[in-house]
This record gives C-alpha cells, structure tokens and sequence, in this order.
C-alpha cells in the first residue's frame, strides 16, 4: 500500500467529526458542528486516553481493550461509538488510533456514495490501521454489502466477468480496526451492527466533568478561569464538551473586551447572557418556545404545526433540533393533544401557573 | 480466432476511446478523462467501479489474477497515463496521481516497458495502434 494518503476525492477528510452543517443560521447552543469548532476543536481535542476527560467507564474499557490488542500485537475489535452529537465520538476514535500507534483515516458514510469509493479507501490502508467512518448510519446498503467481508474477514470481493461468466475474486485487505460513530443507533442495520465486537454510548456529561473540560481548554487556549467560572459555563453547556468549548470562547471574547480578561462566575454569568444564553443552556429560542406554550397559549397543550407557525420555523425543526432538549430539562411535554408546559417551565420563565 | 476477434474488438472499441478524448482535450480536460475511464471500463472484463479505486498494487494484482491479455494491457497503460494527464489539467492531482500509479503497477506486473515522461498519446499515435492492429 505505498500510495499512503490516494483516495477519492471527497471521500476522505480531516478528523473533526462530520462536516460543518450551514444551511440555517448557527445557533450558540447547537451541539452539531459548527465552522466556529473546527480550528478550535483541533487544538482542544486529547491526544490520549490519559487526556480524555469524562466517560469513565468507556475509557476504562477502552484502556484494557486496547492494551489487550497491543500486547497480542494484533489489531483491536472493530468498535461503534454511539450517542447524541458533540459529546467526543470522533475524538475516541482519534485517541484509539493514538493509544495503538495507528494511522487513522477518517470518512463518513453519506462521503462513500459508491462501493468503488470504499474499495478505494479499504485497499490503501495499511496494516494496523484505524478506519473511522462518521454518521455510519447513513452507508448506503451496496456499500454497506461491501464493507461486511472486509470486516470479518479482511477480504474485498471483486465481481470478474459479466452476465452467466460472472465470478467473484477476493482480494485480500490489510488488517485495520474500524471504529464507527453514529448518532443514530436505530437507523443502522443488524448486520452491520452485529459487525462490531464492541459498543459503547455515550452519555451527556455532569457539571463537574465539563467544568474540567473547560479548564483544561482555558489552559489550552492561556484563558485564566476559576473553579466558579468553568462550572458557570458547564452548567450551561447542556451537557456537551463541544458546546462548552464554544461557549468557552464566547465568554473569553467578552471578558477581553468588557472584563478584566479573566473569568469567574460572574464574568461567565454576564457574558453568556450577553449571548442570550440562560442558566439552563437556553438560547432566545428555546425561552421563545417556553414563553408560547406557557403565555400565548396559556399552558394549553398545542400541535406541533401551530407551534411550528407561531415561531416560523418548519414543524421537522422544532421536533428535531429544539423539542429534544426541551423534554430532557422536563420544560415540556409530548401529549396526545400536542405540546405542553410543564411547571418548571413557568418555574424557569418566573411566571405563576394558573 | 474467436478470441483474436473479440481482443481486437475490445481494443480498437479502446482506442477510438481514447481518440473521443483527445478532441474533448482543449474543450474540457475533465469530460476528457471522463472519457477515457468510460473507454478503460469497457475494457475491463470486471466491476470497474470498484477496480479502478484499488491501490496500485491491488489493481495490477486483480488483473493478473483474472488474466486479462497482456496486449489488452499494454493500452490500458497507456490509457490510464492519459486520463491522468487530463486529471492533472482538470486539477484532480490526488486521482492523477493514482491512475499513474495504476499505469506502472500494471506495466511492472505485467512486464511492460511504461512510456517515458508522462507518456501522454497524440493522433499520431493512435494512428500507429490503427495500423498495427489492422496489420
């Protein structure tokens, strides 16, 4: 495989999670990969296990797994790492590679249209290396059909000859992990599923982990912040290392200019604010939704198109990118009659619940 | 003799390929090589979506393993340095480099002298392969 780094255009590039979505106008608090992340996000991401933070018990199996595998001197499982957007799939995988002493090449499954293109990258590999794929949930099934020998048995099957002479060779493919991520479990198929050796989720991390996340990234950055001031922008994190970053970089634009340069609670407090993000990681939309429900509709249950119409967005929007975290704080709730207001919501909005 | 016929058939479908490009050169590189692949996937007897992303390697291994004839190899080295030479001026660099790399896998596996230089072919050239495989 001398043709180290050949590959189709487009197929492959850089680690840094899935491409930047831009079509509609980035909000502060999306969890999903903005152009603001990407040169930040190389910078902050660990290298090594030891630099990871959170996630205990992935890490501690991680640790064994892949020290298992180095010390047989073969390649490691395949592995699948699932969980909501931002939380550090794509930096495990990156950290894999590292703890193996692997090249990683990194894709994504909507990036490898044709089998011809994963063929592409499965034959320039080298030996021992690790193969990410982001979002492997969107592979498209002809690929997805080539990708199965080559997991189970490093073998590519190549199709010789057309109509009734038609044969099938096997090439056979260097050893390699792959480690795929997705944020949607249910959407991969059981064979591909069943592929993986092993299968961690992710979870949304504590106050108190992404407060570490946010100091280790002011160091990083050469930001001065407290134990006060790292837990202020945590807590309105929604759980999300890569939103804590972001806000992170916020609140020290705003401590530059309007502060001292430093940054505690209250610095933290201020300027999240400033940037109309509230106690509870709510940007003005989410309060917008809270303030309809409980205000204009009086704290009535209410269809999702009429809630789609009152905010001008499109009902797929709200359900997919605002209603989920609105429902994990219990602000609101899904009723056979629509949406509803819960008491912490009026609690939140300081509003008394007739 | 069937074989014979269905080689010539094969390489001179090739060839007038190759001749479309050429015209398509100054036009458009890219649909040039475009062409080119079209002219290179006709003349493998496989999956050439899936052969013609294999690593150099692999790719001369596939085709000596399927046994493809070696005088239907020989065009196909200097189809590939074609297309990359049209690859190059669509600014493809990444692809050209690949299909050179193919061209001299191939040649070496198979024991063909690769064209010098880039190797790029003229009308002349193709004129010749006419005369040769008319002859």
């Amino acid at each position: 495989m001398v043709q180290d780094g050949i590959q189709l255009e487009g197929v492959m590039f850089e680690a840094g999670g899935s491409s930047p979505r831009s079509a509609a106008p980035v909000r502060a608090v999306t969890p999903e990969l903005t152009e603001d992340d990407l040169a930040l996000d190389r910078s902050l991401r660990p290298k090594h296990l030891d630099d990871y933070l959170g996630q205990t018990r992935v890490k501690e199996s991680l640790a064994i797994l892949i020290q298992a595998a180095r010390q047989r001197g073969e390649c490691m499982d395949h592995v699948l790492f699932s969980g909501p957007p931002g939380l550090g799939k794509t930096t495990l995988a990156t950290v894999v590679a590292n703890e193996l002493g692997a090249n990683i090449r990194t894709t994504s499954g909507p990036a490898i249209a044709r089998p011809g293109d994963l063929a592409a990258i499965l034959s320039n590999l080298d030996d021992g290396d690790v193969l990410f794929i982001d979002e492997i949930h969107r592979l498209n099934r002809q690929v997805e059909e080539v990708l199965y020998p080559a997991l189970e048995d490093y073998v590519l099957d190549i199709i010789v000859g057309k109509g009734p002479a038609a044969r099938s060779i096997r090439l056979d493919l260097p050893r390699f992990t792959l480690v795929g991520a997705t944020t949607r479990t249910g959407l991969l198929t059981g064979p591909l599923r069943d592929r993986f050796g092993i299968v961690f989720r992710l979870d949304y991390y504590t106050p108190e982990e992404l407060a570490d996340i946010v100091k280790r990234s002011a160091g990083i950055l050469d930001v001065a912040v407290d134990e006060e001031g790292a837990l202020e922008i945590a807590r309105r994190s929604r759980g999300t290392p890569r939103l804590a970053n972001r806000l992170l970089k916020r609140v020290r634009d705003w401590a530059q200019v309007r502060g001292s340069g430093d940054i505690d609670e209250d610095t933290a407090a201020q300027a999240l604010s400033f940037f109309e993000v509230d106690s509870l990681g709510l940007d003005a939309l989410d309060n917008k939704i809270l303030e309809l429900l409980c205000v204009s509709f009086g704290g009535r249950p209410v269809g999702l198109s009429t809630l789609a119409s009152a905010l001008a967005e499109d009902p797929d929007t709200v359900e997919d990118v605002y209603e989920p975290y609105l429902i994990q704080q219990g602000l609101i709730m899904r009723t056979p009659k629509g949406r509803q207001a819960t008491e912490r919501a009026f609690e939140h909005l300081g509003i008394r619940h007739e | 003799m069937f074989q014979q016929d269905y080689l010539m058939r094969l390489i001179m479908q090739f060839v007038r390929g190759l001749r479309r490009s050429l015209e398509r050169e100054h036009v458009d590189p890219a649909e040039a090589a475009e062409s080119v692949e079209d002219a290179i996937s006709q003349a493998l007897d496989l999956d050439a979506g899936m052969v013609l992303g294999l690593s150099p390697e692999s790719f001369a291994s596939v085709l000596s393993v399927t046994g493809t004839h070696p005088q239907v190899v020989e065009y196909l080295v200097h189809g590939l340095l074609l297309e990359a030479h049209y690859l190059d001026q669509a600014n493809t660099g990444q692809k050209a480099e690949l299909r050179r790399g193919q061209a001299q896998a191939l040649a070496q596996a198979f024991g063909i002298e690769c064209p010098e230089g880039d190797g790029v072919l003229t009308e002349e050239d193709l004129d010749r392969m006419d005369r040769e495989l008319e002859a």
